[in-house]
């Protein structure tokens, strides 16, 4: 199969003007402005699979956005090519619209005033959907979000939580095959983000279609995505499987060991960062895990003992900070 | 083309639909429209017990122009200013992302989007009180005059909505433009008077920079009987010359907002 998404040495500068804090600099700028040259993205490359959900990832600032939008033709990549279903983005060809959405979870799409049942509507004809098309996706994403009783009420009167779930009905409504999702359960509350989260996998496994999410919540991409992109100052730092991204990462395990040894006699294994009345956690280094839990089997009395991968934010946090 | 006077039928449903939750607006339009109305009235009547005409124009000849601008400015309110000052937001807000991704022309979206229904009271209006004029001069207008009327008219209308998408282009290069249309507002009720009665200098600017003067004048010489075949033929020039310009600059606006170089 060919590559549904196929980004090859993107890039998009930004000449951003430059000045000094203050009055006189303010001043100044406006006569003679001097600029900068930002690289938000400076030659990513990947390719994804049709079907497929992957996770963007990267700090703040790091080009995800700017990415997704050089994708969903909104910015003109500085240099570099991408196509997605086998179309060039930037020329923003209709038949390609057609096909793809972009949800940002920072911003309205929905009309204010007016139940989002109505802006349908408006929806329908925008994507030229057939009748019986539309009342079926519609009956579907309903379903799918629990719409029900939201779609007669004004969209004002929704609560953040309700109306990201109609965002998503009304950003599906012509059923795309590619989805970009920038930040979708940003600032909303547990449940509401596990909702959205469970709509995505479900609309995925039901339609096959291809989505690439950013988030900063981890519980988002655990869930979710089985492969993941991550970008830092606009070049790709990893591209794999999230357990990869946690086995190259994260160089040391957490051992729980409930014992009757001391501290101290534990402190020979490795570093110990917690130590509460007979259970005592150390950090040990990957590649040792298996020696020294033998190790200390054998010399110490033990109830019981286990190893845990540290949680994917510090692993994540680690790749950043490199 | 089909999609889009369906999308623009569906924005003009819904609009009256949501309007009509707040009646209060209603009752307040009415009273800002007799305001404004009854005040340029007044000054009407005043300026011609002094005088029988300004620049050529006879005092129902003025009024007849009078209700051109007003219905003018009527379309305006209910749909120009609105969609305009939409497009803005969305600028600033970012959210005009969203009319981008959508398989649609954006200039058209962007065009039919917003409409404040209760504005038509000044249209209403303003038909009123060129009805009146008309009546009071007793003239006779033929089906073709209507015919013409009807055709300068929209070219107005054509006209002043190029002039203000014109400038609100301006605001993919700079990101806050509010000023420049109180600025045009300013220029714009300049259009409440016959060109004629300008000095030569403002004349000029009405006609060539900020061509109002055909956007209301030359409606309102058809229709009290003074055709001038030539200020038809040039506003309708004019009209299409700005229309294919603002056509250009939009485009040009669009490439600028996706940050391509070429």
């Amino acid at each position: 199969m060919s590559p549904i998404i196929h980004v090859e040495q993107l890039r998009k500068y930004y000449d951003v003007p430059i000045r000094d804090a203050g009055f006189v600099q303010a001043v100044k700028s406006l006569v003679n402005r001097q600029y900068n040259t930002v690289k938000a993205v400076d030659g990513v490359s990947f390719d994804i699979e049709p079907g497929e959900v992957i996770g963007f990832l990267g700090p703040n600032g790091a080009g995800k956005t700017t990415t997704l939008k050089m994708l969903s033709g909104l910015l003109h990549p500085t240099s570099g090519s991408c196509t997605v279903l086998g179309y060039t983005p930037f020329e923003r060809d209709y038949a390609y619209l057609r096909q793809m959405t972009l949800v940002m979870g920072q911003r309205n799409n929905l009309l204010w005033d007016l139940p989002a049942g109505d802006t349908f509507e408006l929806a329908r004809t925008i994507y030229s959907v057939a009748d019986t098309d539309y009342q079926r996706n519609k009956d579907a994403l309903v379903e799918l979000l629990g719409l029900g009783p939201l779609m007669s009420k004004p969209v004002r009167n929704l609560s953040l939580g309700e109306r990201m779930k109609t965002e998503f009905a009304l950003s599906l409504m012509h059923k795309p095959q590619v989805l970009f999702l920038d930040e979708p359960t940003i600032g909303l509350d547990i449940t509401a983000q596990k909702h959205i989260r469970q709509f995505i996998g479900e609309y995925n496994q039901r339609y096959g279609a291809t989505v690439l999410l950013t988030s900063h919540y981890m519980a988002d991409v655990e869930a979710l995505c089985k492969r993941i992109v991550m970008i830092n100052h606009g070049v790709v730092v990893f591209d794999g499987a999230l357990a990869e991204l946690v086995n190259r990462y994260a160089p040391s395990r957490t051992m729980t060991v409930q014992t009757t040894a001391t501290r101290a006699e534990m402190a020979v294994y490795g570093v110990v960062t917690h130590d509460d009345d007979g259970t005592i956690t150390i950090k040990v280094a990957k590649a040792d895990v298996p020696r020294v839990t033998g190790a200390i089997l054998a010399a110490h009395e033990v109830t019981d003992i286990s190893i845990n991968e540290p949680p994917i934010e510090d692993v994540i946090a680690q790749v950043y900070g490199r | 083309m089909r999609r889009s006077i369906v999308l623009a039928w569906q924005y003009l449903r819904l609009a009256v639909m949501n309007e009509l939750q707040y009646r209060i607006n209603f009752v307040i339009q009415i009273f800002l429209t007799a305001i404004s109305l009854v005040t340029a009235l007044v000054v009407l009547s005043l300026v011609y017990a002094q005088t029988d005409s300004l620049g050529g124009w006879s005092r129902y000849e003025l009024q007849a122009l009078l209700g051109i601008y007003t219905i003018l400015s009527g379309v305006v309110r209910t749909s120009i200013q609105p969609n305009i000052e939409r497009l803005m937001t969305d600028i600033q807000k970012g959210t005009f992302d969203y009319v981008l991704v959508k398989p649609i022309d954006a200039q058209v979206q962007i065009s039919i989007r917003e409409l404040r229904v209760w504005h038509c009271i000044d249209i209403v209006a303003g038909a009123a009180i060129l009805l009146d004029a008309l009546f009071r001069l007793e003239v006779s207008v033929t089906f073709g005059e209507v015919l013409l009327f009807g055709l300068t008219l929209t070219l107005g209308i054509v006209l002043i909505y190029t002039l203000w998408l014109l400038m609100a282009c301006i605001a993919f290069w700079v990101i806050r433009v509010d000023n420049i249309f109180e600025l045009f507002d300013n220029i714009a009720s300049a259009g409440r008077l016959p060109v004629d009665i300008y000095p030569r200098w403002m004349r000029i600017i009405l006609t060539y920079i900020v061509p109002m003067a055909f956007a209301v004048t030359v409606p309102a010489e058809v229709i009290i009987g003074r055709i001038n075949l030539t200020n038809v033929g040039i506003q309708a020039a004019v009209t299409l010359g700005f229309f294919l310009v603002t056509r250009i600059v939009w485009n040009k606006a669009m490439v600028r907002y996706s940050g391509a170089s070429a």
